[in-house]
């Protein structure tokens, strides 16, 4: 097994995993709907909800299955890569990711209870 | 609460705990003048693992329990934001440290000397360590202030 490539591989799929997991959730909470009874509905939370139980367990679910998937296909690109300088960049924009992450997800919930 | 609600609830405070203490233990070992790797990322498997009991536990109390029972006293009652912007933020953002805690124990793991020889690594290695550990202490902050809300 190449190891840089798998470290690279698996960086680069928390990364996205995270955004993912930023996206949804943000989109999930600003994108609402009228239901049939006239009250507002998300219709991304009700579908992971009708597919999982809860949106929170459908979100790290599919956040699990994207990150193993593109971990897989991510090493067939990086297998051959031997240059652990790459190793730094997929370091940092996964640590800029989960900070970018953090704040939008806390900004979301500030909006949320501002509109409470 | 049942008995089996209280003890998820357990199980994902002090499993959380234990991954905080790992993640903190990694950043600081790191910190060192001499660092011995394997250690390293030995204590961030253990962070990855506690992180993930603390997911399984804390989620199924979440959606079987917190829902229904705790967080509609929280929001009719004098602190709604300890749910509506700790609790929707922790629970969302402790999503994000599995992923990453697994990538930076990989990191530890198969990079050899390297971390060592190269300081643009290692400085990236630190960077992300000491981001896991401060979102963990956030989580656990987040978790202290809804407990509080709910009493």
């Amino acid at each position: 097994m190449n190891k840089i490539g798998l470290i690279l591989s698996t960086n680069l799929s928390a990364a996205i995993a995270i955004v993912f997991l930023t996206v949804i959730t943000i989109t999930g909470e600003l994108y609402k709907v009228a239901g049939a009874n006239g009250k507002m509905v998300s219709p991304i939370k009700d579908f992971l909800k009708a597919l999982f139980g809860h949106h929170w367990v459908g979100k790290g679910v599919l956040a699990i299955v994207l990150f193993v998937i593109l971990s897989g296909m991510l090493y067939l690109i990086f297998r051959k890569q031997n240059n652990s300088q790459s190793l730094a960049w997929t370091l940092s924009l996964l640590t800029y990711t989960l900070i970018l992450g953090t704040v939008a997800i806390l900004g979301l919930s500030i909006y949320e209870f501002t509109n409470f | 609460m049942s008995t089996l609600f209280a003890t998820l609830l357990i199980l994902h405070i002090l499993s959380g705990l234990t991954g905080v203490i790992y993640s903190f233990r990694v950043t600081f070992l790191l910190l060192k003048k001499e660092i011995v790797q394997m250690t390293i990322a030995r204590s961030a498997y253990f962070a990855f693992a506690s992180y993930i009991i603390s997911w399984v536990a804390g989620g199924w109390y979440y959606w079987k329990y917190y829902g229904s029972n705790v967080k509609p006293a929280i929001t009719s009652g004098d602190f709604p934001w300890a749910h509506i912007v700790f609790m929707e933020s922790k629970e969302h953002i402790f999503l994000f440290l599995p992923f990453a805690t697994l990538a930076l124990a990989l990191t530890l793991s198969f990079t050899g000397d390297v971390i060592i020889t190269n300081s643009r690594l290692k400085r990236a290695v630190i960077f992300l360590s000491l981001a896991i550990t401060a979102l963990a202490i956030i989580v656990t902050l987040s978790g202290i202030l809804i407990s509080g809300g709910a009493r």
